[in-house]
């Protein structure tokens, strides 16, 4: 499926999805890439398909046919167990809200993602000076990041955070699920410039979804989910 | 070792249930080995009560019932043993030495038991020790008494007291117009010795002298001094203690005592006569012991519906895990290193209460019931055991752990709160 | 202390029958044996009691040529006592002297008589209700062997076990009630066909 460009960071063809829990839909991505270091937005209301699209991209699920590809690798040829190594090293994840483990500090959140991505921790020299390094950029002190647990920051700095455990090790893709969403406007706009400006800086793919257009503009390419993937509900399971 | 700093902080964060099912699983570990520690404790104390006797003579029986009333002074002889029967046994060609024992007066709630010098000699304990005396000596007056141990000291007697038997075990008729006097006190024994008050055979005969069936006879009592003059051979005894001069010939002794025409007796060996003792006292023991094996296993099913009553409030955990990439396989060892350390926990917390709960009760262990509990470190077997409650927990909670395996697997990366 | 024993008189009470059982040494049981052993530094006595049932298959007084054959060669199986009761190799045990008798019965004869007739009557009971069993006492009707042994050891601490062939010598015997004394004192124990071994580490 390699065609004459660059390798994409990620490549979706004829990929299908059948949910089988209990309320059942289809979900259908006919052709869907992003270039190596293109910011993408992906517009689409909830129960578009929007975090199937996600999961399949991260390999946490497997469709039942078509070809997912990240970074030039098939996901579809790597075990189950490889797949979630693979996620490890290769990309970071922001959720909508309660991206921590609540208990523990910010910085053992953050270092948690290395734990698991032996590539990313392979090109940090000191893996708490660069987690520190990160939440400093992003307007988190150090002493909330070292000594408090993760429940007593704010949702902005829980979200910031996020973003620090996503970046550290300079994965290749950033996904990010609405990561806004529980931010007001002004903490929005600093928290998009603090996202953007580490992603460029780590030369990370960026593949953000939301519901909200306006966001469009800093992104290199904006894509409606609609016109991407095909979604059919209420079929039997 | 971040996965453990994880779990160990996770485990915090849940500190009110955790904490209670710690508690509860340490609380069923010390009941479990609390059973254990007494029961050791119990065997060994009944071993230790009689050595170096070969037979135990008394009237037809239980085999259990006599050993119990001769040597443990618990029950009562349902017959005795006449004189005359018992100097043809001490008169036997086999027999080396016999105690007659006489029992069935009181004094303040002890046993007395009428016996001869020969209880000094001969009585052993715990792997052939024999009496001392703590003070003074043995009988040397018809009217001498030697206290147990526990006697002397719970009722505050030393020698040259005054003591007056009750007749039977309880009643309230004393055999006070003819009071005895303390002559000596044994060294404590650990044994019923302890808790028994001896006077000399002859004693005995002379408080009943003018009694029958329980009661003084009106109007023919005989004072202490005029009891003196009389013949105070008795006309039967409770049971005896016999030592052979070879032990090859025991079972034929045994035989004769049996089988002996004129009065139908019953000779024991104390050793198999315990064993059956332990025969019996078996079921209640493995029931015992099978309840609280039972309260260990509902407390760890209790953790395990604990943890599993949990992953709902947890799925958020699970699912940021699995997008940082923990594979299934490490969801399933994060809740059974979670169970793990809380069985630790529970079973280090368990053996400390035990140590806790021995040191606080151990006096009035001792006191109340004569058993002394030995504290000393953990045996290969305990530590096993601690082993296997941390195994059984691990294994119990794998029904969360395939829980939460299923649902990481359904749910994917999506977060539902 | 005291409350486990009182525990235990408790069941003992309730146990009696159980306990009553033992508590003669001659109790009468059909597929019961008893074995009594004492130990003295080299020298090793043995005493078995075993009901006739067990030995020649019948308690009846022997009617027949066939019944006193089987008697008599009963009777020359029990004195092998080296095949009996197998005792460690290395403690080099041999048999000293090996006695056995069968125990006559009922001297007063036409009683015993009567009394087979009854008992043939009920068929073999193992269990028997008070008053027949008082009978029996009395009239000795049920028949028993009775053999004595002694054995001199070499190396007595050799000693770890006794294999039974004796249930490989007699089909009909089930079990063995052992009495056992040494220096360490007296133990029990029962021996079954189907595990005819006495281990006796840590017993003598």
């Amino acid at each position: 499926m390699k065609e004459n460009t660059a390798i994409n960071a990620v490549q979706l063809r004829d990929v299908s999805f059948t949910w089988t829990g209990r309320s059942p839909f289809r979900l259908d991505i006919e052709d869907f890439s992003i270039a190596s270091g293109e910011t993408v937005l992906l517009l689409g209301e909830s129960g578009s398909g929007k975090s199937t699209l996600l999961s399949l991209i991260c390999g946490v699920i497997a469709p039942e046919q078509g070809d997912i590809q990240v970074g030039g690798t098939r996901l579809a040829d790597l075990s189950s167990g490889a797949r979630d190594q693979f996620r490890a090293n290769h990309i970071g994840v922001i959720f909508q809200q309660f991206n921590l483990l609540s208990y523990a500090t910010a910085l053992d959140n953050v270092l948690l993602a290395l734990h698991f991505a032996p590539e990313r921790r392979g090109r940090i020299g000191n893996p708490r000076a660069e987690a520190l390094r990160l939440t400093d950029a992003l307007g988190l002190p150090d002493s909330l990041v070292i000594n408090a647990p993760a429940s007593a920051l704010s949702v902005g700095q829980q979200q910031r955070v996020a973003v620090a455990r996503a970046l550290i090790g300079a994965p290749a893709l950033i996904v990010a699920d609405e990561p806004t969403s529980s931010l007001d406007a002004d903490a929005q706009a600093s928290f998009l410039d603090l996202l953007f400006a580490q992603a460029k800086e780590a030369n990370s793919t960026l593949l953000m979804v939301s519901h909200d257009e306006r966001l469009g503009a800093r992104f290199d390419r904006l894509v409606d989910l609609g016109n991407v993937a095909h979604v059919e509900r209420g079929q039997a399971a | 070792m971040i996965f453990l700093r994880l779990a160990i902080k996770s485990l915090i964060s849940r500190r009110m249930t955790v904490g209670l099912t710690i508690f509860a699983i340490a609380m069923s570990v010390a009941l479990f080995l609390g059973v254990e520690k007494v029961r050791t404790g119990a065997q060994a104390s009944f071993a230790d009560t009689i050595s170096d006797t070969d037979l135990i003579v008394g009237a037809r029986s239980g085999s259990v019932q006599l050993l119990l009333y001769s040597v443990f002074r618990i029950g009562n002889a349902t017959n005795n043993v006449s004189w005359d029967s018992y100097q043809d046994i001490a008169a036997r060609p086999e027999v080396d030495w016999i105690v007659p024992m006489s029992l069935g007066d009181s004094h303040r709630g002890y046993r007395v038991m009428g016996t001869t010098d020969a209880f000094f000699e001969r009585y052993r304990y715990r792997g052939g020790r024999a009496l001392d005396f703590a003070n003074g000596g043995r009988f040397s007056d018809l009217f001498d008494t030697v206290l147990g141990a526990d006697v002397a000291s719970d009722l505050g007697y030393k020698l040259g007291d005054p003591i007056i038997v009750a007749h039977g075990l309880e009643s309230f008729t004393e055999h006070d117009d003819k009071p005895f006097r303390v002559s000596g006190i044994l060294a404590k024994t650990g044994t019923p010795v302890d808790r028994t008050v001896l006077i000399s055979l002859e004693g005995i005969e002379a408080i009943h002298v003018d009694w029958q069936g329980g009661a003084q006879r009106p109007g023919r009592a005989v004072s202490a001094d005029a009891v003196r003059a009389m013949d105070l051979t008795p006309s039967a005894i409770t049971a005896a203690l016999v030592g052979v001069k070879s032990r090859l010939q025991v079972f034929r002794l045994q035989r004769e005592i049996n089988e002996y025409p004129q009065e139908p007796l019953l000779a024991i060996l104390p050793g198999v006569a315990l064993q059956e003792l332990w025969g019996i006292v078996g079921v209640a023991e493995t029931a015992l012991i099978g309840v609280s094996a039972m309260v260990i296993a509902t407390a760890l099913l209790g953790m395990a519906a604990m943890i599993f009553a949990g992953l709902n409030e947890r799925r958020r955990e699970m699912a940021i895990l699995r997008a940082l990439g923990a594979g299934h396989t490490t969801i399933v060892a994060m809740l059974l290193l979670e169970a793990t350390l809380i069985a630790t926990v529970s079973a280090a917390l368990g053996t400390l209460l035990l140590y806790a709960g021995l040191w606080v009760a151990r006096p009035y262990v001792d006191a109340a019931f004569g058993l002394y509990l030995p504290i000393n470190a953990p045996t290969i077997h305990e530590l096993g055991f601690l082993l296997a409650v941390v195994a059984a927990a691990a294994f119990v909670s794998l029904v969360p752990a395939i829980r939460a395996y299923r649902m990481s697997l359904a749910h994917g990366m999506t977060i539902r709160s | 202390m005291r409350i486990v024993a009182a525990a235990a008189l408790l069941l003992a009470g309730t146990t009696m029958a159980f306990a009553e059982k033992q508590r003669d040494l001659g109790a009468h049981e059909h597929g019961v044996g008893q074995l009594n052993i004492a130990i003295e530094g080299s020298e090793i006595a043995m005493e078995l009691t075993a009901p006739g049932a067990d030995i020649v298959g019948f308690e009846h007084p022997a009617a027949t040529e066939k019944d006193r054959a089987r008697i008599g060669a009963a009777i020359e199986a029990l004195k092998k006592a080296q095949d009996l009761f197998r005792l460690t190799d290395s403690a080099q045990c041999n048999v000293i002297s090996a006695e056995a008798e069968l125990l006559a019965a009922d001297e007063g004869s036409h009683e015993e008589h009567d009394h087979a007739d009854h008992h043939e009557k009920h068929g073999h009971h193992d269990d028997h209700h008070g008053a027949d069993r008082d009978d029996e006492h009395d009239g000795r009707a049920h028949t028993e062997f009775r053999a004595e042994y002694a054995f001199s050891c070499a190396a007595p601490a050799q000693i770890r076990e006794i294999e039974f062939g004796y249930f490989d010598t007699f089909p009909n015997a089930q079990e063995l009630e052992v009495q056992l004394i040494s220096d360490l004192g007296s133990r029990g124990f029962e021996v079954m066909r189907d595990a005819p071994v006495l281990d006796l580490e840590g017993a003598i």
